[in-house]
């Protein structure tokens, strides 16, 4: 792709500023639609052509909004990171249909669920939690025969998002969290590339994070804060919710755990879904969910198997004390296509997440053997 | 109102058809012909030359993605901006890739991962840069499938190994060439496979078959590899130095490292200054092993009936075992080193008896050395002094291997 993709961000911040005051609560707002969630219920054979087919989330004043009280906004503990993008994400179950609770592993959420995810970037990066130009809606709706997933590009005039099945490579300048310019390829995946993060052997797509110890926090549902798996199970999404697990620690909220335990919780969100018995990442001997203790399957001494150039002149994955000599510090902050970690949607540097995981290696006691 | 997406582009009615690519297509409408590709369909791609900034990914079971031929058809991905591959499949049943060149990826060329019944054919995978270290790792890549083919197809230049099979369960590479990368074919993790009729040259090593620790599948075996042309495999290993194939020295041949039930046989080995032919322990990279399960002895390896033309005469010193066998070239037949050779670390379960590993090498006319390094004083090499020229136990035959067959696999 040569053109940089117009998007006509000066543009729309001016319209948009003027119409909202675009400062952001966490109450939600939801609009008296005249569409009806899910449609005719087709989708389960095959996903719609246009976002608002499904009736879920539309866009007013910079803000995805969800269409009725059933479509759920919900937030994780500790989310991907994806070129700093702003998300926005609601689950939706057709009436009367909902999942039992488990304390442990993803929801098993009906036929007919419903997430979505929007992906989109502050107009103003003085303003981050101002009005956002969204650039995409993934759809991830469990169908007749397992989960469909598709990426729907939102219009310049934020009014309707389209099926983009091939998924698109955009470039753009984009200002994180930290102040820092990037520049990002910031990638809409094709449905082929979904399997890639959401695949779990020998399953092809499932969910990533509606799981109970990452939605164990509240949200404003528009009548103070609420327990948001409370509320699913008040909006008939989940039955039985009981004993609360021990929440994900929130990798950037000191409060929620230490170093090591927020590491691993990045770890965990941004790398377990692949590097996981099941995921596609199950060849390297590399495996990093929350839950792992063995040091060696952490990568702490581990030589690498197939990371290629990716070990430059390393010899482990994680070396105790040295992050400059541990490879997954390396593919963290490589940004170029096939050293960068993850494989694939992020293009960029996540700093604070780079600081948080160079202060982990340096805090690891022990020490390597002589590498090969 | 409800238009499932797959009617556009797909085959109509769910009946598998051909879907054509042609000259002048570009990323956006490949990528949404791949993508809303249904089971069964073909992807025919027309001579030419496709640039990619993005990876492209096989959509679903029974698809073919066929071009014009590895000299015709061209994925250039030299402006690739996303993905560690250049084509990517993952879980399929019966794919086949033919007929095009993927080139200048900025990781792997093809990956294939957990899937069954996979077909490559008249593929090539190469990479055209300067700097040959920064270059992807594998070419053909292969892993944890079942019933793999590789046939007429060429890899070069990979900074790892441009035929690789990882993890791996009835596999077939047959009649293709590997030259210019570090390893030219590497069966790694791999049962029942079959290697034959290949010309590998000019890579660091040239075919080489293993097993290391720390893997889901552990316990290579049921590999037979006869008349390949392995020769000239001298070219300085180049690869990036935390890799694991960085400690091969150039001029290797072929090894077999804690495998059981190999069978190497028919081959010519010509030229490859190192060593023509290897029977190793894992033991003999020095690397400490922390896998309870893993197996790190060649068993049951059964060298026959291979020519052996040249070679040995300039162990690579650059690397370990290339310095070790420098060491001693003098105390080699004719002062070169023979042309298999065995390092003779064997299972101390397995007890005192000659040859407990059953490591079986019949080539008259050929030197057999068993280097002893089980004997080695690590602070004072002197391999001169403990290995063992032609020793009698290891002249022995074992019972040959039968072919790897699976459905599909013609003859």
């Amino acid at each position: 792709m040569s053109a940089r993709i117009a998007f006509s961000f000066a543009l729309l911040a001016s319209a948009v500023l003027a119409l909202s005051c675009s400062s952001k609560s966490n109450s939600t707002t939801t609009t008296s639609a005249t569409c009806t969630p899910g449609a005719d219920g087709s989708y389960v054979n095959g996903l719609y052509d246009s976002l608002s087919d499904y009736c879920m989330v539309d866009i007013e004043n910079g803000q995805v909004r969800p269409l009725s009280e059933r479509v759920v906004p919900y937030t994780l503990a500790t989310p991907l990171f994806s070129d700093y993008a702003v998300k926005y994400r609601t689950v939706w179950t057709p009436p009367g249909q909902s999942a039992p609770y488990s304390a442990t592993g993803e929801l098993d959420l009906p036929k007919g669920t419903i997430i979505t995810k929007s992906f989109g970037f502050p107009i103003d990066p003085a303003a981050p939690d101002g009005a956002v130009r969204w650039v995409e809606t993934r759809i991830l709706a469990r169908g007749e025969t397992g989960w469909l997933a598709s990426s729907y590009l939102w219009n310049d005039a934020q009014t309707e998002a389209t099926n983009q099945p091939g998924g698109k490579v955009i470039p753009l300048d984009i200002t994180g969290t930290d102040g820092m310019k990037q520049h990002a390829t910031y990638l809409v995946p094709s449905t082929t590339q979904c399997p890639k993060c959401h695949g779990q052997e020998p399953v092809k797509l499932l969910p990533i994070g509606t799981r109970a110890d990452q939605l164990t926090g509240s949200m404003d549902y528009g009548h103070g804060p609420e327990s948001q798996l409370t509320h699913w199970q008040t909006q008939g999404i989940l039955t039985g919710v009981a004993a609360m697990p021990t929440p994900l620690p929130t990798w950037n909220d000191p409060n929620t755990g230490d170093v090591s335990s927020r590491a691993r919780a990045y770890l965990d969100a941004n790398c377990a879904y692949c590097h996981s018995e099941h995921g596609e990442a199950r060849t390297t001997g590399l495996f990093l969910a929350f839950t792992e203790t063995d040091p060696l399957r952490l990568g702490i001494c581990k030589a690498p198997v197939a990371a290629g150039r990716a070990s430059t002149t390393n010899s482990f994955d994680v070396v105790p004390g040295k992050p400059d000599e541990s490879i997954l510090i390396h593919r963290v902050e490589a940004t170029e296509a096939s050293i960068a970690m993850p494989e694939i949607g992020r293009s960029t540097i996540h700093h604070e997440a780079a600081t948080l995981l160079r202060q982990w290696v340096s805090g690891l006691p022990g020490t390597c053997p002589a590498g090969k | 109102m409800t238009h499932p997406t797959s009617t556009p582009l797909g085959c109509p009615g769910g009946t598998p058809c051909t879907i054509n690519i042609v000259a002048g297509d570009n990323e956006d409408r490949i990528a949404n012909v791949f993508a809303t590709a249904t089971a069964g369909e073909t992807i025919q791609i027309a001579a030419g030359t496709y640039a990619f900034t993005n990876e492209l990914v096989v959509p679903n079971d029974n698809v073919s993605i066929v071009g014009a031929g590895k000299d015709k058809t061209i994925f250039d991905f030299k402006g690739q901006l996303i993905g560690s591959e250049g084509v990517f499949a993952e879980g399929l049943k019966n794919i086949r890739l033919e007929g095009f060149t993927v080139r200048d990826t900025k990781g792997n060329g093809i990956k294939v991962l957990g899937s069954t019944g996979v077909i490559f054919r008249d593929v090539r995978a190469t990479w055209t840069g300067t700097n040959p270290t920064l270059h992807g790792a594998y070419g053909l890549y292969p892993v944890q499938c079942k019933n793999v083919l590789i046939e007429a197809c060429t890899a070069s230049g990979a900074s790892d190994s441009g035929l690789y099979i990882g993890q791996s369960d009835g596999v077939v590479v047959r009649k293709s060439e590997a030259f210019g990368n570090v390893a030219g074919i590497e069966i790694e993790n791999t049962f029942n496979a079959d290697v034959y009729g290949n010309d590998s040259h000019d890579n660091t090593g040239g075919l080489l078959v293993f097993d290391l620790p720390n893997l889901q599948q552990l316990g290579g075996h049921g590999v037979r590899v006869h008349d390949n042309k392995i020769h000239d495999n001298n070219t300085a290993n180049f690869a990036p130095t935390g890799n694991i194939v960085g400690v091969v020295p150039a001029g290797i041949g072929s090894f077999v490292m804690a495998n059981h039930d190999v069978e190497i046989f028919g081959n010519t080995f010509t030229n490859n200054n190192t060593a023509n032919m290897s029977v190793i322990s894992y033991l003999i990279t020095q690397i400490a092993i922390n896998d309870p399960i893993y197996y790190p002895y060649p068993a049951s390896v059964y060298v026959h009936d291979n020519t052996f033309v040249g070679g040995g005469t300039m162990p690579d010193k650059t690397r370990d075992l290339g310095n070790l066998l420098s060491t001693a070239i003098d105390a080699f037949p004719d002062k070169h080193i023979s042309d298999v050779l065995y390092d003779g670390i064997t299972d101390p379960m397995k007890g005192m008896a000659p040859n407990p590993m059953k490591i079986c090498v019949h080539q008259p006319g050929s030197h057999t050395v068993n280097l002893h390094i089980d004997m080695l004083d690590p602070k004072l090499p002197a391999l001169y002094a403990v290995m063992k020229v032609d020793p009698p136990e290891l002249d022995c035959t074992l019972p040959q291997l039968p072919a790897v067959s699976f459905p599909g696999l013609t003859p």
